[in-house]
């Protein structure tokens, strides 16, 4: 190229760079802290395509899994697990059963052949948590900290989402194949190696779990930006994503982020929000146009929408403020 | 191959079955079938051992087999009675007894060979028998076994001669008899006339029998267990009647008495191990009588101790005098360690008579017993003498008051170097050098330190300094023709060392606060003029110390908030005055060279270390005095001239000074510039603080190139390429410095995403200006810049939320940023490129263009839609390689693909993405397999150039299977994972068949193989998934049968192996 054109060219590079650094630079943005994730989460799909492979070989049937998770809850049950006596309480465990049984119904779930229920246990924490074949376990402190019914049906729809996409049996797979194979010793190294392999895209299945859960719930009616709203209020309870300020800082949340993409059992809460917001722009589920249906009268009073119905819960939003 | 792998793992299979089948039979058995099958296999084993070793061929097989088969006997018995499922016995007695039986049988069974291992080894079992009669027999009938085993083995032993016995045989039954009585309460007299019968009955067995040489070790063996464990045993009986000492008395006499045995019969190993164990049981006598924390003891000990040592020498025994030296190493430390701590009349008396009883020692050594004892002659002389030295230095430490111990300790060692210097003994220097030292050590601690200066001190610092003044002068004007020369230097050294110091701590506590570091310098001036004159060379180091410790002294009373606690107007002062110092000494150096003792280089460092000094007096200067936002850019300035100056005066130490303000001035940037802020005038602070350095750091850099290009003094003294390195550096750190800024400014305002694009602009520049100059330094850092931007472009670019306009921030921001990139890549001019710039590096702006281009289609598209993006990148990138021949493309086709095929296996087949109720699987992924195969075929009609095959062209991107398997990978996890059941065979079938098709219309022999043996899977899983459920007796049978079936294969195989190979 000769010097002249080649000068011209650098000229319009240099300075369409610049106009644009220049309209960026006058916009109000977000900061953005610097992240390993896009390399790590390269090397966690390259880790999963060997897992699935794996997890595809040992697959186990619908009955083993429901006979597993009901051996696994009558383990649960030797430990203690609380069952609410309260009469406000066993209202609310008739309210999750509800929530649950109109997901079941009516949000298409993939797998239709396993007994979903879920039981309200007695404890403080805001927790919920599934067992493979379809056992859900929602904590009073959950139920209390959800202001609408479509937010606890979110919560429900992401662990039976967990369920569904077979990330709850998935854990115990290798180990029940070891278990047939050489026994306890086996099943223990394979447990640890399937720990191993998990480890790093839990936050994945998560993630997964969280854009399937949205689906279940809008197709079952409730708002799919209940569970963003309810994402945005544990933020704010727990602290929310503080930005490096120096490069130091940087190192350090660089390390750390890498340290909870690679170890962390959920993803943080700011970036389930940005991944669900995400997946309401690609399944095109558009809650500015569809109205569906929140809830918070029915939670308040806890009496489900399948019982009753209140008109003005139907809403049609852009953001959902919680 | 086949046949032998076939007929090796139905051998396998077969034996497993086998396995299987034996562990079912003995599940059915009972406890007394299991002991019979035991004994009956031990039966066996005894008769065809027996049967064995009347054959000559066969003797060593069979005694191993009889050997093999008593030990399975016993060990079914112990089952018998010990182990829970096979148990047959149900009393404690009657196990026990059985197990007694049939060591017994051992026992008298091995008599018939003569055979002295066999009977040790039946007598073993005899002994474990014991070990675990001793937990469930009656105390009287224990005893009595253990005594009749005892008496049989002396008996024995004495009978045949059979030494190993005796000694393997003594140390089991002490062992027996130690775990029998060990766990019970001591004092029952009523056992110890068993212990002494066996005893006597093992130590009559030593002293009857006649043995070789070669045997004395067994002999040893026997004696030592047969002597201290009866002690020991006796001791712990007799100790709560407190007669315990007559015990040790009597054992000791004993002892000796069978070491004179033992001398007579010219046994001299068992003489002294005898002897050392009667030794040992006397020296018990006395702690046991007196007790341990008597003051008499310890002397009582020393006494034996010279006695034993007496003997060694007039015995001419060496063994008799180690043990004395151990003894009196021993004592010595208890003296130390406990003795000196108790206070009492005892004390004195006790440390004051082994103080005399080790110079004693000492003194023999060294004249007397000198040709006895030559051997341990230096060390235990030495040892001696610094025994006593050290008692004497605790007896003053805790006799004297503590404030007078330094002067006591100087006027010791003062005594100490006379002897040295008169007797001519280096140990005893040493000796004195601790004493001295100790002596200032205890005015440092005792007289000037915590918890407040004592009383007296002056004059007991002077005392003390004064006696080591004195050890100083009568080493250097009282010649000694004995003392090695290496002592003499040493003592000299040492003690005016001890000496100034003592002079320097009374200086610094003892005046006031404006003087001590005047004081110091004129007193290292004159010490150092003293040592120059007098040529003694100690005082010409310790002159030259004397100036760092003036500047140490002063240092802590320099305020850095201003001011001194000096009464002097400005710190300034106190710094010239010892920058005065440090040229002074550096004056007093050059004048005075021709009395420099040592070599010229020694004399040239201090020279430049005191240059160093006044630098760092600048550099002090500078930081104290100079405005924050200055402090750089003075550095800079020094710099600047320091190198001036080195190149008027040739100096290497100006230069290399003038790079270490340059370093300065680079930190100071970081740790001075950085932090301020508000206005600099109408600049802002920072940005003017720091620009201000890089210009002038640009400037030093252009004077450091300009000097390097040049023919100078000064380059030719410096190490080659030194000043073109530092004007390098200098250029790196600059522009390391010009990013950060860059990247901290853009933090502060909250846009980090700007910096990518921003420092890729950064490396743009620096290219051009690199191309401009023809400097490849420039363009390197160009190359980094562009690098490091890509790096952040990765960490922040990629994943910044938000939206501008029509497009997202990162689409906004990744633009100009590939602009960039492609600019580069674009104008690339091969004849211009420097020697680091290989066409590689262009080539890796390509893949990271590439790269780029994927991850921005990753993070912008629907997830679902990046595999069949991915592949078409891929597909079109192969495309334009095949139409260039170029490999860069086609390998990053590959790499494309490669990665299609792990997000399609890690993501794309696990979504549930749907569309319009159509899974977007079923779209998405043939998609992707659809540009796969149109690249496989694409790169299957290059087939046949030569780059196309094999590993090299795998590397070139020519290679077509990688292609092939992805596209065949993926569509087999599409219906592996979307179809279940025996759909899913059918499915995999018809896959299967279509490879092979496929194969054959391609003329791809991979294809067709990888069609079959989808096939053969098929099958395979068919017979799997029918024969899962079986366990117990089938699953016997179907190992059996499949083995069976496999060796019959392996058999035809091999039986019609020709007519097979036809039909294949």
């Amino acid at each position: 190229m000769k010097a002249g054109a080649r000068y011209a060219f650098l000229a319009c590079v240099c300075g369409a760079a610049g106009l644009m650094m220049w309209v960026v630079a006058r916009r109000a943005t977000p900061q953005q802290a610097p992240t390993l994730r896009p390399v790590l989460d390269r090397a966690t799909e390259a880790k999963a395509a060997v897992d699935r492979v794996g997890q595809e070989l040992v697959k186990v049937s619908t009955q083993e899994e429901i006979a597993l998770g009901a051996s696994l809850v009558e383990r649960e049950l030797e430990l203690g697990l609380p069952e609410p006596s309260a009469p406000e309480r066993i209202k609310g465990q008739a309210f999750v059963q509800a929530v649950l049984a109109r997901l079941v119904k009516s949000g298409k779930p993939r797998r239709t052949d396993l007994p979903y229920q879920v039981q309200l246990i007695e404890h403080g924490s805001v927790n919920a948590f599934a067992l493979p074949g379809g056992y859900l376990y929602v904590t009073t402190g959950m139920l209390d900290f959800a202001e609408s019914e479509a937010e606890l049906a979110a919560v429900i729809a992401h662990e039976m989402a967990h369920v569904d996409l077979r990330h709850c049996i998935e854990r115990y797979q290798y180990e029940l194949k070891a278990r047939k194979l050489g026994g306890e010793p086996l099943e223990v190294m394979m447990g640890f190696g399937a720990q191993l392999m998990i480890q790093g895209y839990q936050d994945e299945q998560e993630a997964e779990a969280d854009r399937w859960g949205m689906q279940l719930a809008a197709q079952a009616g409730y708002h799919p930006q209940a569970g963003m709203g309810l994402f945005a209020r544990l933020m704010g309870r727990w602290g929310g994503d503080t930005q490096p300020r120096t490069v130091p800082d940087e190192g350090v949340h660089v390390l750390s982020d890498a340290m909870e993409a690679l170890f962390a059992s959920h993803p943080r809460p700011s970036l389930r929000i940005a991944s669900l917001q995400r997946a309401l722009t690609e399944t095109g589920l558009a809650p500015e146009r569809v109205p569906y249906y929140l809830g918070r009268q029915n939670r308040r009073l806890l009496m489900p929408w399948s019982q009753w119905e209140f008109q003005d819960e139907w809403v049609v939003t852009q953001r959902l403020q919680p | 191959m086949g046949t032998q792998l076939f007929l090796k793992v139905g051998v396998g299979i077969l034996v497993i079955g086998v396995v299987f089948a034996m562990g079912l039979v003995f599940q059915m058995v009972g406890p007394i079938g299991k002991v019979l099958l035991g004994y009956g296999g031990g039966l066996a084993l005894l008769g065809a051992g027996i049967a064995f070793e009347r054959k000559e061929r066969f003797r060593t097989f069979g005694r191993a087999l009889i050997a093999g088969a008593w030990g399975i006997l016993y060990f079914v018995t112990f089952a018998a009675g010990f182990v829970e499922t096979s148990r047959v016995f149900h009393t404690r007695l009657g196990a026990v007894l059985a197990l007694l039986v049939a060591g017994s049988a051992a026992v008298g069974y091995s008599l018939r060979y003569r055979h002295e291992w066999t009977t040790i080894f039946a007598f073993l079992l005899i002994h474990l028998s014991l070990g675990i009669a001793a937990f469930h027999l009656p105390p009287a009938q224990n005893l009595t076994a253990t005594l009749i085993v005892a008496l049989a083995i002396a008996v024995l032993v004495w009978r045949r001669g059979w030494v190993r016995l005796l000694g393997l045989g003594a140390a089991a039954t002490w062992a027996s008899l130690s775990l029998w009585m060990v766990p019970r309460a001591a004092g029952d007299l009523s056992l110890l006339p068993v212990t002494l019968l066996v005893a006597g009955a093992f130590q009559a067995a030593i002293l009857l029998m006649e043995v070789e040489e070669a045997d004395f070790s067994w002999l040893g063996l026997a004696q030592l267990v047969n002597f201290l464990v009866p002690l020991g045993l006796c001791l712990r009986e007799a100790l709560p009647g407190g007669n315990a000492w007559l015990w040790a008395l009597g054992f000791g006499l004993v002892g000796i008495g069978c070491a004179f045995a033992h001398g007579r019969s010219r046994r001299h190993g068992l003489f002294l191990l005898t002897a050392t164990e009667g030794l040992a049981a006397l020296a018990l006598v006395t702690p046991l009588r007196l007790g341990l924390h008597h003051e008499l003891t310890p002397l009582m000990r020393l006494l034996g101790l010279e006695l034993l040592l007496a003997a060694g020498v007039f015995l001419r025994e060496r063994y008799f005098r180690i043990l004395a030296y151990c003894g009196f190493g021993l004592t010595f430390l208890e003296l130390m360690l406990v003795r000196a701590e108790v206070q009492g009349p005892g004390r004195v008396l006790l440390l004051g008579a082994a103080a005399l009883l080790f110079l004693l020692n000492a003194g023999l050594l060294r004249t007397v017993w000198r040709e006895i004892c030559e051997s341990e002659l230096p060390a235990m002389a030495w040892s001696f003498s610094l025994a006593g030295t050290l008692c004497i230095a605790v007896l003053l430490g805790v006799e004297l008051p503590l404030r007078w111990l330094a002067p006591a300790y100087g006027g010791l060692a003062l005594l100490w170097v006379i002897v040295a210097l008169w007797r001519g003994l280096g140990d005893v220097v040493a000796e004195a050098s601790g004493l001295a030292t100790a002596a200032v050590i205890a005015l440092l601690i005792l007289n000037f330190g915590f918890p407040a200066p004592s009383e007296g001190r002056v004059l007991s610092a002077s005392l003390a300094g004064g006696t080591l003044a004195v050890a100083y002068l009568a080493s250097r004007l009282g010649r000694s023709v004995r003392l090695e020369p290496q002592w003499t230097t040493f003592l000299q050294g040492l003690f005016s060392l001890l000496a100034l110091g003592c002079g320097v701590l009374l200086v610094l506590r003892e005046l006031p606060a404006p003087w001590p570091p005047p004081v110091l310098v004129a007193a290292g001036l004159l010490v150092l003029l003293a040592g120059l004159r007098l040529r003694w060379n100690e005082l010409t180091v310790e002159g030259l110390v004397l100036g760092p410790v003036a500047l140490l002294t002063a240092l802590p009373h320099l305020q850095f908030t201003g001011g001194t606690t000096f009464h002097l107007p400005k710190r300034a002062w106190m710094l010239g005055l010892l920058a005065a110092g440090a040229l002074g000494k550096e004056m007093l150096l050059r004048t005075w060279s021709h009395a420099w003792p040592w070599g010229e280089a020694g004399r040239k460092a201090l020279v430049g270390a005191y240059g160093v000094a006044g630098a760092l007096l600048l550099t002090v200067l500078v930081f104290l005095e100079v405005p924050t936002p200055f402090v750089a850019a003075a550095f800079m300035v020094l710099s600047g001239l320091y190198l001036l100056w080195a190149r008027r005066t040739s100096s290497t130490l100006r230069c290399y000074l003038s790079m270490t303000f340059l370093g300065l001035g680079f930190l100071t940037i970081l740790t001075h510039a950085w932090g301020v802020s508000g206005l600099l005038g109408i600049f802002p602070a920072r940005l003017a603080s720091v620009s201000m350095a890089l210009l002038l750091a640009y400037g030093v850099q252009v004077l450091y190139h300009r000097i390097s290009s040049q023919q100078t003094p000064l380059g030719e003294l410096l190490p080659f390429g030194t000043l073109s390195a530092v004007a390098t550096v200098t250029l790196v750190a600059c522009s390391l410095v010009l990013g950060v800024l860059i990247k901290l400014e853009a933090l502060d305002h909250g846009k980090n995403l700007l910096v990518a694009p921003a420092w890729a602009l950064l490396g743009v520049l620096y290219l051009e200006r690199g191309r401009a100059i023809e400097d490849k330094a420039w363009r390197t850092l160009g190359h980094l810049w562009m690098g490091v931007a890509f790096a952040h472009f990765l960490a922040v670019n990629l994943v910044q939320p938000g939206e501008l306009g029509p497009m997202s921030l990162r689409l906004a921001t990744g633009l100009p940023f590939l602009c960039l990139y492609l600019y580069t890549y674009l104008t690339w001019d091969s004849e211009a490129a420097t020697p680091l710039e290989s066409p590689g590096l262009r080539w890796g702006y390509f893949y990271a263009l590439q790269l780029a281009v994927a991850l921005l289609v990753l993070y912008e598209i629907h997830r679902a839609w990046v595999l069949p993006l991915w592949a078409l990148q891929g597909l079109l990138s192969l495309g334009w390689g095949l139409h260039q021949e170029n490999p860069h493309w086609l390998r990053s086709g590959l790499i494309l693909a490669m990665a299609a095929l792990v997000r399609g296996l890690g993501a794309n087949l696990y979504l549930r993405d749907e569309l319009r109720e159509l899974r977007l699987n079923w779209i998405t992924v043939p998609l992707a397999v659809l540009f796969l195969l149109v690249g496989y075929v694409a790169l299957n009609r290059h087939r046949g150039a030569d780059e196309a095959e094999g590993l090299e062209g795998f590397g070139a991107g020519y290679n077509r299977f990688p292609w092939f398997a992805a596209q065949a990978i993926l569509l087999f996890a599409l219906i592996w994972v979307e179809v279940s059941g025996t759909e899913l065979t059918v499915w995999l079938s018809g896959f299967g068949l279509g490879m092979v098709a496929l194969g054959f219309v391609l003329q791809e022999r991979v294809a067709r193989l990888a069609g079959l043996g989808i096939l053969s899977a098929c099958i395979l899983k068919l017979f799997f998934y029918d024969l899962r459920g079986l366990s117990g007796l089938p699953r016997v049978l179907s190992f059996i049968v499949l083995g069976g079936v496999l060796i019959a294969v392996s058999y035809t195989y091999t039986r019609f192996k020709e007519r097979l190979e036809k039909l294949l």
